[in-house]
């Protein structure tokens, strides 16, 4: 790892005025926080920390400060084989701060009476008031990915063949950064209520800054020169595919990461990111979301994958009347999932019910000119939920987070101003901190090998979430998303600084 | 916005070369070249800059969707292609359950058909009098299958060149592998170039979506929730009688689309004003108008549709319909929707 590298571009964080969260250090967040197996069906409290008729309250596996991150210390690290998911369908997640029910009321516990249904953010960032974790904040982690990793991985992925975007001597820095909590919701305005507001909050929420350098061979960290340069958030609006920027979203699809020439001299991206002491990227953290952007003031989104819209103000996560989930079959054996067949059933059904048999046969009728099925497909409309549109403040608005020494343009008072404090081999009570990531013997990584190393949630599991959007996110394949974004900006020839 | 149509795959072939990368949505269809050379990369297709690869034999595009091709019930392919007048054609795209091509200048067409579970495939389809698609020039070529009213049809630069009706009324079968520019087996290469390539199905959520798609206050959006999370539990509790309820609604749903749209003249006319005007009126709430469309459409052309057909009858009275419906709380909650059935059985004094 070229720590000199790592160094010289490290980024400079303008915060909202009201955000709560800052980055923090991941690994003492996953000591101080509970470790929970679920499974089967995994927004379904009764199979967390046990299945029926395992009694509640449920137990985690591992209770909070009882969990380690490196092998040689105390503690139960936290890909060992007996925290390893057993089977395909079960999954763990780390949990800090408790849930809250639809009233918004704490929930400590997954008790019978439970509801479990959101993640408590208030109980996490009370958390982040106590000395321990406190002195956790304004930390990231850093990777870099050399030429000879970069093409190793490139030949095990699938497609697109990305290894034509790397050569020996590229690198590829990504710095991770972990916010304990994330706040986003839809139309605010016309909704106002707590199913609206709590659409696509939770617990745990990873953003990352990449930027893709070619060296000369030297290793020399001043003779890298940035190519690329990606951050990433929530989807930005795009009108039309002109207006589209390169993206890729997480498997998820909670996030994307957006790429760009690094500072190119014309496009939309001209002159981006603007930089402080010639290197270190200024990026404006949207309020609540956290997502990443090279510029401030408000940005309207497109947060949610084509066909998981939220409707309704929330009610349906999925764009359909349908119960999460039932949309279509991967079953070989069923010909075809239940797609369309909540409306055409609430229309038999009800015709049934108002008028016997005749009224059936209306709802058959009912349902057939609503399918308006056969050659002439219309497109009728639009009904998803609006996404309330990123904030991200101007500099000096709120806090600036910025590499120790470098001097920031604009940032504010010197009271709103903090420094990076990642350093290595930090030592606390006998455990050890870096921020240069090493996913061998920092075990909370996937690892390369694709087996071992963390794989399970960065934040509680709620209930009645199928997709998932309001349980904790997986550490994202930021690699995959970068390069992907880089390919359809290749592909779209978005690149080109017309 | 509620898109009909699913664009599952878009490849166009500019960029780098080797990098097939899926420009649909959901990108779940990268390809990998097959015997492509960086030099079977064009920079330029059916216009400057907009990328195509030259086939030769042997050669092709490999796409294992990381999302198996299911729901198949309507279909769609669209090339952007050119071919040479040696070869007179080959395979333009090889899905398994469906596949296109060109053969001596003639558009043919092969489906594998799910039925009840299991694959039954036909012999390809090339309808005479097909217009040759002309060789040595760019053309848009594809083909439309509507899976419903068994409609298929050939398309030439935005023109239907043919279509026939009538022959299957059935999904196609899943699938997860395709090859683009010949057979999934080899041996039929396309003889000439391709810039542009794009599959569709019917989008699985589009008429779940328009139900949706009207004016809800918080009690009726309670409502549906509270009627929908029953609905689940009774799919997940009687998965088969489920199944069964849909295919039996589905397939009466078919039934009158097919005898709405192939009747006379008249009625299909008569029917697709009334699902125009349905349409128009659902998103605005407006429920009378729509108890006056159906009731027209009942007193109007309920005969051609045939809803005095057993099989509808039959459909309230089966077992798991009623086993279903009891386990689903009453939609009274939601007074229009429930008004719209009440009054349009008034309106065709209709006694429950």
């Amino acid at each position: 790892m070229n720590e000199e590298l790592v160094k010289r571009f490290a980024p400079v964080l303008f915060l909202h005025p009201e955000e709560k969260f800052v980055p923090v250090d991941a690994k003492r967040y996953i000591e101080n926080a509970n470790l929970w197996s679920a499974k089967g069906k995994l927004d379904d409290k009764n199979n967390w920390g046990g299945v029926a008729p395992a009694a509640f309250p449920r137990q985690p596996l591992v209770a909070a400060g009882d969990l380690s991150g490196l092998a040689a210390e105390n503690g139960k690290l936290i890909d060992s084989d007996p925290l390893r998911p057993q089977n395909p369908d079960e999954e763990m997640f780390l949990e800090m701060g408790g849930w809250k029910d639809a009233a918004l009321m704490h929930e400590a516990g997954v008790t019978a009476t439970s509801t479990n249904v959101y993640a408590d953010r208030t109980a996490i960032a009370d958390k982040y008031a106590e000395a321990a974790l406190k002195e956790s904040r304004f930390w990231y982690h850093c990777e870099m990915y050399d030429g000879a990793r970069l093409a190793l991985m490139a030949s095990r992925a699938a497609p697109p063949d990305v290894s034509r975007f790397i050569t020996a001597n590229s690198a590829l820095l990504c710095y991770y950064m972990f916010f304990p909590a994330h706040v986003q919701s839809v139309a605010v305005d016309e909704c106002n209520d707590t199913v609206s507001q709590e659409v696509a909050c939770h617990a745990g929420d990873w953003q990352c800054m990449a930027i893709l350098l070619e060296g000369d061979g030297s290793g020399v960290a001043a003779r890298y020169k940035p190519q690329f340069f990606g951050c990433t958030g929530a989807r930005p609006y795009a009108a039309d595919a002109a207006e589209t920027r390169p993206s890729q979203f997480d498997e998820d699809g909670l996030t994307v990461m957006k790429v760009e020439r690094w500072r190119p001299a014309t496009g939309p991206a001209r002159d981006l990111p603007a930089v402080d002491e010639n290197s270190h990227p200024r990026l404006f953290v949207a309020l609540g979301s956290h997502s990443l952007y090279t510029v401030s003031g408000g940005v309207a989104v497109q947060p949610y994958r084509n066909g998981q819209e939220p409707q309704w103000c929330g009610t349906f996560d999925t764009p359909s009347a349908m119960p999460e989930g039932y949309g279509e079959s991967d079953d070989d054996d069923d010909d075809g999932g239940f797609g369309s067949f909540a409306a055409f059933f609430a229309k038999f059904l009800t015709g049934l019910g108002t008028a016997g048999a005749p009224g059936a046969v209306i709802g058959v009728l009912a349902a057939s000119a609503e399918g308006n099925l056969g050659w002439g497909l219309t497109v009728t409309g639009s009904t998803e939920d609006r996404p309330n549109p990123d904030q991200a403040a101007a500099a000096g608005a709120g806090r600036t987070i910025r590499p120790k020494g470098v001097t920031v343009a604009g940032a504010g008072p010197a009271d709103t101003v903090d420094e990076w404090k990642v350093q290595q081999n930090l030592r606390i009570d006998r455990r050890r901190y870096d921020y240069l990531v090493d996913r061998d013997t920092q075990r909370w990584w996937p690892n390369d090998d694709l087996e071992t190393g963390y794989r399970g949630r960065w934040g509680q599991r709620v209930t009645a979430d199928f997709l998932p959007r309001r349980s904790g996110p997986r550490f994202p394949d930021y690699l995959k998303m970068f390069f992907h974004a880089l390919a359809a900006g290749d592909v779209e020839k978005k690149f080109e600084d017309i | 916005m509620i898109e009909p149509w699913e664009l599952l795959l878009h490849h166009s072939y500019a960029g780098s070369p080797g990098v097939i990368f899926d420009r649909s949505p959901g990108r779940t269809g990268h390809g990998t070249a097959v015997h492509l050379s960086d030099s079977d990369f064009l920079p330029d297709g059916a216009a400057t800059g907009s990328g195509a690869i030259a086939l030769h034999p042997g050669s092709a595009v490999d796409v294992r969707p990381t999302s198996p091709w299911s729901s198949l019930d309507a279909i769609r392919c669209e090339f952007v292609c050119s071919c040479d007048s040696t070869g007179g054609g080959g395979t333009l795209i090889d899905a398994g359950s469906f596949k296109f091509g060109v053969t001596q200048g003639t558009p043919s067409l092969d489906y594998g058909l799910a039925s009840g579970g299991s694959g039954t495939r036909f012999g390809p389809v090339s309808s005479e009098g097909t217009p040759a698609i002309p060789f040595n020039q760019w053309v848009t070529v594809g083909f439309v299958y509507d899976g419903v009213i068994g409609a298929s049809g050939f398309i030439l630069n935005g023109t239907e060149i043919t279509r026939w009706e009538d022959i299957w009324q059935t999904r196609l079968l899943r699938t997860s592998h395709a090859v683009i520019g010949n057979a999934r087996a080899g041996g039929q290469a396309w003889t000439g170039r391709i810039d542009d390539v794009k599959v569709w199905r019917r989008n699985p959520h589009y008429i779940d979506n328009t139900f949706i798609n009207r004016p809800a206050d918080p009690a009726t959006r309670d409502c549906w929730k509270r009627w929908s999370d029953a609905l689940g539990v009774a799919i997940k509790e009687d998965p088969e009688c489920a199944r069964h309820v849909r295919d039996l609604i589905k397939a009466a749903v078919a039934a009158i689309t097919r005898r709405a749209l192939q009747g006379s003249p008249a009625t299909a006319a008569t029917w697709q004003a009334a699902i125009a005007e349905y349409q128009r009126l659902w998103p605005t709430g407006d429920f009378n108008g729509i108890a006056r469309i159906l009731s027209d459409l009942v007193s109007g052309i309920g005969g051609d549709l045939q809803l005095n057909d057993p099989a509808l009858t039959a459909l309230a009275t089966d077992p798991c319909v009623q086993r279903i419906f009891k386990r689903l709380p009453s939609l009274d909650c939601d007074p229009g929707f429930t008004g719209i059935f009440k009054q349009t059985a008034s309106l065709l004094e209709v006694q429950p």
